[in-house]
């Protein structure tokens, strides 16, 4: 699993723990829960994007 | 809402997806890079333009999540049902035998890429067709970029009625029109339809040899058009649940009775561009099923310079695999039929397994512009989801495979290992893309941009009726989900326009079928299965022209009716 690979995982597994920090802190009126759940959620989906720009040499190491 | 239609607010609403395109078309990016920034701009519009507080901006990103593993439990599923086959090496016995049962290069094509796309849209939908046909194309010889595009275009038009009618049911749901309506709706939406079907087939032909696949494919593409269309036009006064599948399963067994005609019966050359070159030298001139083969969908892909990211099976692999019948290479595709029909055409059955549901409820959020977006209630019931379906129907082949003795030491290993190889970067992009329509929904940008086409159009607005109804595709990858974003929108902008309501609608659900042809979420699927992820952008270069064009001839109907 190249470094791409395993950000990729990183990024995925974020989003999906994102979900019910933001859907439970929602539900029980709070502010920070959701906004920590978001913030969690916008890191994850700067990664590919990242990883664009990046160089090469960061990404493409095969383990 | 509290929000004028303005060129700046029509235009930031459009940025998001203006970004998305011109990432994807222009600059090269994949769905996976494009998406997740188109949303960050979508996050930031909603967010400072269109007042959307933290609350719609929470609840709509978590309802994109909650959408996005639901999808992604279908697109998981397809990759591990062909990493099945690819491992079984059933791709050259099926090609070998449909080769046999039909020697006509464009018939293979039609028949995995339209008859076959649109019968799996008929029975399970949520983007199966594409998945499913994409790498059997690739299997059979065709370039992973035109095996994605096919199928696309292919199984477009069996949108609304396909899926027992659900975008269908939809549409009548959300607009609450009466029995009268509804049956001059279905007439107006099937004919326009019919429309798309016919010219899904002719772009299909014109794809595999321009002008010359036109005039080939013609008289096979109208009777199969007459059956899909025709008959789903019928059928739709009668029982608008399952006309599209009806119509889907009667064509799929016309086509294999059409490749006995004098016309398609003889082996022909696979000189198409749309073949790989392994392709096109192993069957330079027609030498019919037994010719040497282009060895599965991994070597005629090495070849032709386009890497599907698999293995080549071994020489000890390729001998198991010779003796495999066209049967035995289908059964994790039999089993998916199987399955599916077992579950969703059987009621008791269906009610039994839909009971076990759970999902997550989201209340009526408001923006403070005062855009109201309705309380609803996201269940997922696994064991009637087309995810499932898969997931059994490729457990059931590589069992099969298996005791077929076609599957190597350590398969199930490198079928595990390729499938999350694979499926990572579209998980990425399928949540990216679902959260970022969730938010421009949400917000009311999308209520922004379908005002302002009304609003320019005004009495020719029916022309762009069906553009409407794509862009809801567009955005959410769903003919049913485009009809419930924009149900109501288009019933009312034909009121006030003085347009004739179920023409209107007709077009809006028609348009939304045809934009599932260039939905970014469809788009990957393809290109995820066919191997070709990150090559989103060349796919929709060729889908985008096609949909247009499609949308402006049934706007151009449109217009004459309504």
């Amino acid at each position: 699993m190249n470094m791409t690979t395993r950000l990729q995982v990183i990024a995925g597994v974020a989003s999906v723990i994102a979900l019910p920090v933001i859907y439970f802190g929602l539900r029980a009126g709070g502010t920070s829960a959701p906004v920590y759940g978001l913030a969690l959620f916008f890191c994850a989906m700067t990664i590919t994007p990242l990883l664009r720009v990046l160089p090469t040499d960061f990404s493409s190491g095969e383990e | 809402m509290n929000i004028d239609i303005t060129w700046i607010s029509w235009g930031l609403a459009f940025l998001p997806l203006a970004l998305l395109l011109l990432l994807m078309l222009g600059a090269g990016w994949g769905a996976a890079e494009a998406g997740p920034l188109s949303w960050m701009f979508a996050l930031a519009i909603a967010f400072f333009y269109f007042d959307a507080p933290l609350e719609v901006i929470g609840y709509e990103n978590a309802k994109g999540i909650w959408s996005a593993l639901t999808v992604l439990y279908v697109v998981w599923a397809s990759i591990l049902i062909y990493e099945v086959s690819h491992e079984g090496q059933a791709f050259e016995p099926l090609r070998r035998g449909i080769t046999r049962l039909l020697p006509d290069p464009l018939m293979q094509v039609m028949a995995f890429g339209w008859a076959f796309a649109s019968f799996l849209q008929g029975v399970t939908g949520f983007g199966v067709p594409i998945a499913v046909c994409a790498p059997l194309l690739v299997g059979i010889g065709v370039r992973p970029l035109y095996a994605v595009t096919i199928p696309l275009i292919g199984h477009a038009w069996n949108n609304t009625f396909g899926t027992l009618a659900v975008a269908w049911l939809g549409l009548k749901e959300v607009t609450g029109m009466d029995a009268a309506v509804a049956a001059q709706t279905a007439l107006y939406a099937a004919s326009f339809i019919w429309v798309l079907n016919l010219f899904g087939g002719l772009l299909v032909c014109w794809l595999y040899d321009r002008w010359n696949g036109i005039r080939a494919g013609l008289p096979m593409v109208i009777v199969m058009s007459m059956i899909q269309g025709g008959l789903t036009l019928v059928l739709s006064q009668w029982n608008d649940t399952l006309n599209g599948f009806v119509a889907s399963s009667v064509a799929f067994v016309a086509i294999f009775a059409l490749g006995r005609m004098k016309r398609y019966r003889d082996t022909k050359p696979a000189t198409s561009r749309i073949f790989t070159e392994a392709r096109r030298q192993t069957d330079p001139d027609g030498q019919g099923p037994d010719a040497p083969a282009p060895a599965g969908a991994a070597d005629v892909v090495a070849k032709d310079g386009e890497t599907n990211g698999s293995v080549s099976p071994s020489e000890n692999g390729k001998r198991a695999a010779g003796g495999m019948s066209l049967q035995a290479a289908f059964i994790p595709y039999f089993a998916l039929l199987f399955v599916t029909f077992s579950v969703l055409l059987i009621p008791p059955v269906k009610d039994a397994l839909g009971s076990w549901s759970f999902g997550l409820s989201f209340p009526e959020t408001v923006t403070q512009l005062g855009f109201v977006q309705p309380a609803r209630v996201a269940n997922f019931a696994p064991l009637t989801h087309a995810g499932t379906f898969l997931l059994v129907a490729a457990l059931v082949g590589y069992l099969a495979y298996v005791r077929l003795g076609t599957v190597r030491n350590g398969g199930f290993r490198r079928i595990v290992g390729r499938t999350v190889d694979k499926a990572i970067p579209s998980t990425i992009a399928v949540v990216a893309l679902i959260a970022m329509s969730n938010v421009m929904a949400g917000s009311g940008s999308v209520s922004v941009l379908a005002q302002g086409v009304a609003a320019a159009t005004s009495q020719g607005y029916g022309f762009l009726a069906p553009m409407v109804g794509g862009l809801g595709s567009f955005m959410t990858t769903s003919n049913l989900a485009s009809n419930l974003l924009f149900g109501t929108f288009q019933q009312t902008t034909a009121e006030v326009t003085g347009l004739y309501g179920p023409a209107i609608l007709g077009a809006q659900t028609a348009g939304a079928a045809a934009g599932n042809m260039i939905a970014p979420g469809n788009v990957l699927l393809g290109t995820t299965t066919a191997g070709i992820l990150g090559r989103e952008g060349e796919v929709l270069k060729i889908t985008i022209p096609l949909f247009a064009l499609v949308a402006l001839i049934i706007g151009a109907c449109v217009l004459f009716v309504a």
